[in-house]
């Protein structure tokens, strides 16, 4: 219970009654019904440059939201934009937890872009703030469907995250469980490494070819993030058009505005926990290894070699 | 050993464009939710790896713009460009669906269900346009990756001889033969699949049972008859060949249809695996040389 109540301090940044009324309206506002009654209440605002950050799960992308909306002028939603909303289709459906890839064949959503940009004006648009001249959302199964909000939101600008295919993996098939259908037709209460693999291969390619066709989309991998993250957040701020100065960084802690990020290099360690858990790294290397190279990622052999 | 046939009447709202139903169904949210529940249909058919013969309407696969409906009569054709400008696009195409067949590892054959579902009785209906609507679907089918030989007709409505030596088709789906039989009889009773060689030169596979209880009043006795059936079914000892087939967009649909469907690929699926059955699409049923 206290191990809850500061990570919900940590995340809102706040005390403690704030806190408590902060995260029970933000809970009420994932309910559809909840936001249909305030859409009443409030005007329908239009989010300011709308910023999408998207990456393959496990990818650094909540860590880097996290530092983007440290800046006074960067704003967004309290939780990933696809949970306040009824626009897009739920790519988790079946109880396929963090493996939307197999859902990919669902339509992006069942509204027009029309449709869509006026809901989600209404159900995102709540959350902006008229000082924060950007607004960022990060949700990961926005990777599938990038052409779709580039239609919704033509001036956007993206924002994408690649990280080393194992320790991504790695992170799925340790945190991830499939639940219900999922569970039942997979067998098993963890995602095989051949699925993961195709995952992450999915998703960076995809990355891949949107950035090299949108100017809008700047791409980054985690691990230059970590190696020089003064560096990388200053070329981000710049990407989104906001100051830069703010940043700044003190041994391995990143500073942006008044708060502090300590960065750390977790890759050595999800490499190894790869290799120590025995993972089919011929399977994923058979499927995954193509993309890797692209982005300059060392293959793992059996033995421990690379 | 006998052989089960699963077929798939796919068609969105095409069957029913000139009526209000797909109105009706599109209000519910029907077609929309079909998304999920055919994905997880397909999952579980790739599990078991029951194949299924999945007769597709070919201007459903189709883009708008693309879509060649001069071998049409004019009211027709006006009535689909009418369901066109007021449907969902949900309701109208089906491509993502057609994906998910492509993407699933099941061995599923994909067919034909005509090119824009017109049914024989219906006023439209000529023998050239019927031609015509076998072979356009054809081609859709066979540019999208199609690998099936057979014919599904829509409605059920066996259509004219000409139509179909003129269009070459070789294999179709007919009506259930369930001749003398009383009505009381017929209720509970499931006809054996027939295979038979045809006046028109093709082969044709009698259905057994449509899979389905509908929504309504009727709608639990429906169930209770359905269950019943395909219990007894389950328990023949299955000494003949039996064919079922569903409407996919039931399965969203019909309460509980979806759950029941899962659940009778799964008894398949065992009965396959302790040797009892074979499950095979209709081409593989047909190809076999075997004739009633």
């Amino acid at each position: 219970m206290k191990g809850k109540i500061s990570k919900i301090k940590e995340k809102h940044h706040g005390g403690f009654f704030f806190n408590l009324f902060y995260e029970g309206f933000v809970r009420l506002y994932l309910i559809p019904n909840f936001r249909r009654v305030l859409s009443f209440i409030f005007r329908k605002k239009t989010p300011n440059d709308m910023v999408f950050l998207v990456g393959c799960y496990n990818s650094g992308t909540t860590i880097l939201r996290d530092i983007l909306k440290s800046h006074p002028n960067v704003g967004g939603m309290p939780r990933e934009g696809v949970r306040f909303t009824d626009v897009f289709t739920d790519m988790q459906h079946g109880g396929w937890i963090r493996m939307a890839y197999h859902n990919r064949r669902l339509p992006s959503s069942f509204f027009s872009v029309d449709e869509s940009r006026e809901k989600l004006d209404r159900d995102w648009g709540f959350w902006a703030k008229r000082n924060e001249t950007v607004f960022l959302e990060k949700s990961i199964t926005h990777s599938f469907r990038l052409e779709f909000i580039k239609k919704i939101y033509p001036s956007a600008k993206f924002i994408a995250i690649t990280r080393d295919g194992y320790c991504s993996s790695e992170g799925v098939m340790r945190r991830a469980r499939p639940i219900g259908h999922a569970e039942k037709v997979l067998g098993k209460s963890t995602y095989p490494e051949e699925l993961c693999a195709e995952q992450w291969s999915y998703i960076n390619e995809n990355l891949l070819a949107f950035s090299e066709n949108n100017g809008s989309c700047l791409h980054i991998r985690f691990e230059d993030f970590v190696l020089e993250p003064e560096e990388t957040v200053k070329t981000l701020f710049r990407h989104i058009g906001v100051d830069e100065k703010l940043v700044s960084i003190k041994g391995d802690v990143l500073y942006v505005a008044d708060k502090s990020f300590p960065i750390k290099n977790t890759n050595p360690g999800s490499r190894s926990r790869f290799q120590k858990n025995q993972l089919n790294l011929d399977a994923f290397n058979r499927i995954a290894g193509e993309t890797m190279s692209k982005f300059g990622y060392s293959l793992m052999s059996g033995d421990g070699n690379e | 050993m006998s052989d089960v046939i699963i077929s798939l009447d796919f068609e969105l709202g095409w069957g029913v464009l000139q009526e209000s139903l797909w109105l009706a169904r599109e209000r519910k949210g029907v077609y929309e939710r079909l998304r999920y529940e055919f994905q997880t249909m397909l999952d579980y058919s790739s599990k078991w790896e029951i194949p299924m013969t999945i007769g597709c309407v070919g201007a459903m696969l189709q883009d708008r713009d693309r879509w060649e409906l001069e071998h049409l009569p004019l009211d027709y054709r006006t009535a689909i460009e009418h369901f066109a400008d007021r449907a969902r696009s949900t309701t109208v195409h089906g491509r993502d669906l057609f994906e998910m067949i492509l993407d699933c590892p099941a061995k599923h054959e994909i067919s034909s269900h005509t090119y824009t579902h017109l049914h024989k009785n219906h006023e439209s209906a000529s023998a050239e346009v019927l031609k015509e609507e076998i072979l356009r679907a054809d081609s859709v089918l066979r540019h999208l990756g199609g690998n099936g030989e057979s014919l599904i007709f829509p409605r059920d409505q066996v259509f004219e001889k000409e139509s179909l030596i003129a269009s070459g088709t070789k294999s179709v789906r007919v009506p259930p033969k369930i001749n003398g039989r009383s009505r009381l009889d017929k209720l509970f009773y499931v006809p054996p699949a027939v295979k038979e060689k045809s006046e028109w030169g093709g082969v044709e596979l009698s259905g057994s049972m449509f899979l389905n209880w509908s929504t309504g009043w009727k709608s639990k006795f429906k169930k209770f008859v359905v269950k019943r059936k395909v219990g007894k079914y389950i328990n023949s000892g299955m000494s003949d060949d039996y064919h079922f087939w569903i409407h996919p967009f039931n399965l969203s649909e019909v309460s509980g249809f979806s759950e029941y469907f899962i659940d009778f690929m799964g008894q398949l699926a065992s009965l396959r695996d302790s040797g009892v059955i074979d499950v095979v699409t209709m081409k593989e049923k047909m190809g076999a040389a075997n004739f009633s």
